[in-house]
């Protein structure tokens, strides 16, 4: 069957089977910032924004994303033009191995997109789908919280997204 | 193994290909369950495009379309203004966001994760569930989850869970206790109740015992007429008497003292 999704803002056409899950079609499509950990709804490397949702999408049919819009890490900034979430994660000391990083970024771009002014109990909501076994998640909650802050700067410079 | 992906636009046609004798399709709702274990599926039967996503408030009743992800359940502001936030505030302990983004009422309640704390508070508020199968029928969340998922939809589709307003001046609560935020509960208790002057003239108590909730209407019934200090001793005897099951997280014996302690706090 076939799936039309915009991915960072570019329409795409991939044939797929009823089983595929979201996450092979976006790896093998060349976005390996989706990063597989666990495969089980876990650990939350593999999130990705849905339709302005972060989800996870490890265990999301490739097929529920019919006619969805895609965000992945890699339509939110690059490291040349990082976003301010990206920026203060780095600055901030918020990544060790980096492995969780992707998802995070992605969760916490999803919550400030929706809600530009979270407080600190709405950022760990938002994160709590996103396993660290590095940082203790104090830097990355705190990289985020000056993220929010840079964002009253920047708001709607983000790539790729309409 | 999955062959066929369908997404119906009509309900009717949802219930025809799920009821299909020579392909086995199963309703797809969050897919958070099915995406780890097809075994034995030939179809999904997407139900994304039924219009069964909504909250409504109707006669001050809450409605919950089957489709409707619990995170937007946990953040919608009439669920937030019922029953003092403790709908909300239950989905919020279901597993994580990521998930919560993609899990929706109809799929826990279909998959039997009456494990939630939304299950125990959505017993302890008297809800119901609504069935389409040839059929439409309507019956009590406590009856669904006694006789089980497959028993109660009986082939059929879950298609809306309805939250009766809770008697004029009720006061609810709703307490757990877990290892992490986002485990699931060790056990979790909701609460409601109308008091006239300092005495309790109804009550409402349900018990999470870590797999389902458990009612208790003897103790329910006990507690009319009495203070809140008086129904709290009450709920010491009465609550250790629920059945409770040993697992990787608690013994049977841990569930039912603590399950008695959360519902003496939630009291005094
Ligand atoms: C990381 C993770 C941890 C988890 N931990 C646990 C755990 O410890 N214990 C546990 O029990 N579960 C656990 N789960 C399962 C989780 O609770 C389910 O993923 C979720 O509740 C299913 O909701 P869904 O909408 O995604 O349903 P789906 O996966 O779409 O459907 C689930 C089942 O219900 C049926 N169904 C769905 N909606 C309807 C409907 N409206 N009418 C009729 N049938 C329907 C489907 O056919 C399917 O059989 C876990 C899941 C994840 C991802
Ligand atoms: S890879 Fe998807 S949650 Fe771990
Ligand atoms: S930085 Fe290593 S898992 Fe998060």
């Amino acid at each position: 069957m076939k799936l039309n999704v915009a991915i960072n803002g570019e329409a795409k056409e991939f044939d797929i089977h009823p089983k595929d899950m979201l996450l092979d079609v976006l790896r093998d499509d060349g976005y390996t910032g989706v990063k597989r950990g666990c495969s089980t709804g876990d650990c939350g490397a593999c999130a990705i924004i849905l339709d302005g949702k972060a989800v996870n999408s490890c265990i999301l049919f490739a097929a529920q994303a019919e006619g969805g819009k895609i965000t992945t890490v890699e339509g939110i900034g690059n490291p040349k033009v990082p976003s301010p979430v990206q920026r203060e994660m780095t600055d901030a000391g918020g990544i060790q191995c980096g492995f969780c990083v992707p998802g995070i970024v992605v969760s916490a771009t999803a919550l400030i997109d929706e809600n530009p002014e979270p407080t600190e109990d709405e950022i760990r909501e938002a994160l709590d789908g996103n396993l660290c076994r590095c940082t203790g998640y104090v830097k990355q909650i705190e990289a985020i919280t000056l993220a929010v802050k840079e964002t009253r700067k920047t708001r709607g410079a983000r790539l790729g997204v309409a | 193994m999955v062959k066929t992906y369908h997404r119906p636009a009509k309900l009717e046609e949802a219930l025809r290909l799920v009821a299909d004798e020579n392909d086995k399709n199963v309703p797809l709702a969050g897919g958070t369950t099915l995406a780890l274990n097809v075994r034995g599926v030939d179809g999904l039967v997407d139900m994304s495009a039924l219009g069964l996503s909504y909250i409504r408030l109707d006669n001050r009743s809450l409605r919950l379309g089957a489709m409707t992800p619990i995170r937007e359940i946990q953040r919608s502001e009439p669920v937030r203004q019922a029953a003092q936030g403790i709908i909300s505030e239950s989905a919020k302990n279901y597993l994580t966001a990521l998930i919560r983004n993609r899990a929706t009422i109809g799929g826990i309640l279909a998959a039997g994760n009456f494990w939630a704390d939304l299950a125990t508070v959505l017993v302890a508020l008297d809800a119901s569930v609504t069935i389409r199968g040839a059929a439409e029928r309507t019956i009590s969340l406590e009856e669904f989850i006694k006789n089980g998922p497959r028993k109660s939809l009986g082939g059929g589709i879950l298609t809306e869970v309805v939250i009766p307003p809770a008697a004029a001046g009720a006061q609810c609560g709703y307490s757990r206790l877990a290892k992490v935020e986002t485990d699931i509960s060790i056990v979790s208790a909701a609460v409601c109740l109308v008091l006239s002057g300092k005495t309790i003239r109804s009550a409402r108590v349900a018990v999470g015992n870590g797999s389902r909730p458990i009612r208790l209407p003897d103790l329910e019934k006990s507690m009319a007429g009495q203070t809140l200090s008086a129904a709290a001793d009450l709920a010491a005897r009465k609550v250790p008497s629920i059945s409770a099951e040993s697992d990787i997280r608690a013994s049977a014996e841990y569930r039912k003292e603590v399950a008695a302690v959360l519902v003496k706090r939630l009291l005094i």
